[in-house]
């Protein structure tokens, strides 16, 4: 079971190099994540981009990518649909994302699954360290469906379900938050909550559902122990959960676990620690994927 | 947070009244009366014989202005109560041992209770350990999904409660899932109009930013790399949230997992009202009546 992030990077080095194709490393901190990762020996890059714009970035850091494979793009949408069309052809373990806005890698990536007939919706997992706490906690969906139905959850979790599985942990514990508050109408996210309860409650899912709908529940339990994955009812509360690093000490990182692979999330605003861990969660959820022969259908 | 709050009140004058209603717990009648030793106010407590004579045989001979009025029944204690302070015989109603929904239906109905349609909202107030600062979320409690209007009072409510807290140009982030605006996500666009009506001098003193999302909010070098420029990110004084379930994670992740001390005030309504929130310590709940006397 792998429950801290120092574990992350042994593995990504066991493991790596692992190919890894970045979307436009063209400024500083993602530039500078890659020679890190690379000089780790978790990755082996491969950069697709403004051919300019990343030498530049380069040079300031004094990292020598002559012997990195490039290729040139300018549009943010064929760079991303090149590379996620590389993970699926599996010229690469896993792809990340450097300078172009996020929409564009997961329109790139839906489009490849739909064509694979292998899922409709992909998410964004958020998985953070937290103090404290024996465990990693993934919290999801943070990056892609902004008020996601009844199904769309039972797909995110299941999502979710599958990284608490490559990442050693069999039967993950579930929390759907809500705002459970004797005022008011009933939230619909409190009512997708006890209808999963009703349909997986039984395990059948491979998850357990716990009883809390908050963090204060959970601590107010007496046990205060976290679950494995926090379901947000929508992207404002995605957005919150996620990214809280600057104000508690928690550290994170975030990867779209794709059929094909997985694709690292850095946010724009990320810095260069943030971003090799990204990378090497990919590492490491690439390695697994192929030892358990789960991946590419 | 009760010492900072406590070193904050003023010492002079004749302390509000708070009433009581229903009395039945013992643990928040204890919290109404540790709030009168510290010299915030003045106990009200409406409840049964039973519970009274209780109450009297513990406090009597150690408080000295203990006011007791029997009334049967959680329903009837709390409309006495309202009615009490209607007619200007109590100042702050605190809620006692009763189901919150029917306490809160009860005192904020339009008609007959203490509050105007739309003009109130809940604001969880956590202190920072590293520096004793105040950060507040808001709106954590009443709605669900604030419109614009609606989120407008929301920030002037915050304001109200900045202003005893001696918080000098509030700073005000008002958050989205992104930092852009975007058309198809109403939480940016809102965002949007409270910086612009904020920029021309409609929240008074304050500076709302927005939309921000949780990174730019919290950080200034987060905000500086997403091209943001603006005094908020990072100094954030009042975070606005676009939802409820979104200020329930906010405020209970920074509490339980950052393990800030936190309390909770109901703003905006003609007279303070303690609701009677899980969760809460026993020092922040008497922390909460001191809040809500510094609303008066």
């Amino acid at each position: 079971m792998i429950n801290n992030f120092a574990k992350i990077y042994q593995l990504a080095k066991e493991k790596g190099p692992g190919k890894l194709v970045v979307l436009a490393p063209e400024d500083r901190e993602f530039m500078s994540a890659v020679k890190i990762a690379r000089h780790e020996g978790y990755v082996e890059p491969f950069f697709i981009g403004n051919l300019e714009k990343m030498q530049i970035a380069a040079d300031e850091l004094d990292f020598n990518v002559d012997q990195i494979k490039k290729i040139s793009g300018s549009d943010p949408q064929e760079i991303a649909d090149y590379g996620i069309a590389m993970l699926f052809n599996k010229e690469t373990d896993l792809v990340s994302k450097g300078q172009i806005p996020t929409s564009y890698i997961y329109r790139a990536v839906i489009k490849e699954e739909q064509k694979r007939g292998v899922k409709n919706n992909i998410s964004v997992a958020s998985l953070m360290e937290v103090p404290g706490c024996d465990h990693m906690v993934a919290v999801t969906d943070v990056g892609v469906n902004i008020a996601p139905d009844y199904e769309a959850k039972v797909e995110i979790i299941k999502d979710a379900v599958l990284l608490m599985n490559l990442l050693g942990y069999e039967f993950p514990q579930v929390v759907m938050l809500s705002a459970n508050r004797d005022y008011g109408p009933a939230l619909q996210s409190y009512l997708d909550a006890q209808r999963l309860r009703e349909e997986y409650g039984d395990g059948s899912g491979g998850f357990e559902i716990r009883p809390e709908h908050s963090v204060a529940e959970i601590f107010d339990s007496g046990k205060a122990s976290l679950p494995h994955i926090f379901l947000v009812p929508e992207l404002d509360t995605g957005n919150i959960m996620a990214k809280l690093n600057y104000v508690i000490p928690v550290k994170r990182c975030a990867t779209v676990l794709s059929s094909a692979g997985p694709v690292a999330i850095p946010s724009r605003s990320d810095f260069t620690e943030s971003i090799v861990r990204d990378m090497a969660l990919g590492v490491v959820l690439a390695a697994r994927i192929k030892e358990k022969d789960m991946g590419l259908n | 947070m009760l010492d900072y709050l406590c070193s904050k009140f003023p010492r002079q004058g004749e302390k509000p009244k708070v009433v009581l209603a229903p009395a039945k717990d013992q643990s928040v009648i204890d919290v109404l009366l540790k709030a009168v030793k510290l010299n915030i106010c003045r106990p009200v407590i409406i409840g049964n014989s039973d519970v009274l004579a209780e109450v009297a045989q513990k406090y009597r001979p150690v408080v000295s202005d203990l006011e007791l009025i029997e009334q049967a029944g959680d329903f009837e204690s709390i409309k006495l109560a309202v009615k009490m302070i209607k007619e200007n015989r109590a100042d702050i109603l605190m809620q006692g041992d009763t189901n919150r929904k029917d306490f809160l239906n009860l005192v904020l109905d339009p008609g007959k209770g203490l509050a105007k349609r739309n003009s109130y909202s809940y604001v969880s107030l956590l202190m920072s350990p590293k520096d004793n600062r105040f950060t507040m979320i808001t709106d954590t409690f009443i709605h669900t999904l604030p419109n614009l209007q609606e989120k407008s009072v929301i920030v002037e409510n915050a304001l109200k409660l900045a202003l005893p807290l001696k918080i000098d140009r509030p700073k005000v982030a008002v958050l989205a899932a992104i930092e852009k605006v975007n058309p198809r996500i109403p939480s940016t666009v809102d965002a949007a109009v409270l910086a612009k009506m904020s920029e021309r001098k409609q929240f008074g003193d304050a500076v709302v930013e927005g939309p921000l999302d949780i990174d730019c909010a919290t950080s200034r070098e987060a905000a500086a790399r997403k091209k943001l420029d603006s005094v908020v990110p990072g100094d954030v004084d009042i975070y606005v949230v676009p939802n409820v379930e979104s200020g329930y994670a906010f405020s209970q992740m920074l509490a339980f997992v950052g393990k800030m001390p936190h309390a909770g005030v109901l703003v905006g309504t003609a007279k303070p009202v303690v609701v009677n929130v899980p969760f809460i310590g026993f020092d922040e709940k008497v922390a909460e009546i001191a809040l809500s006397a510094m609303l008066l």
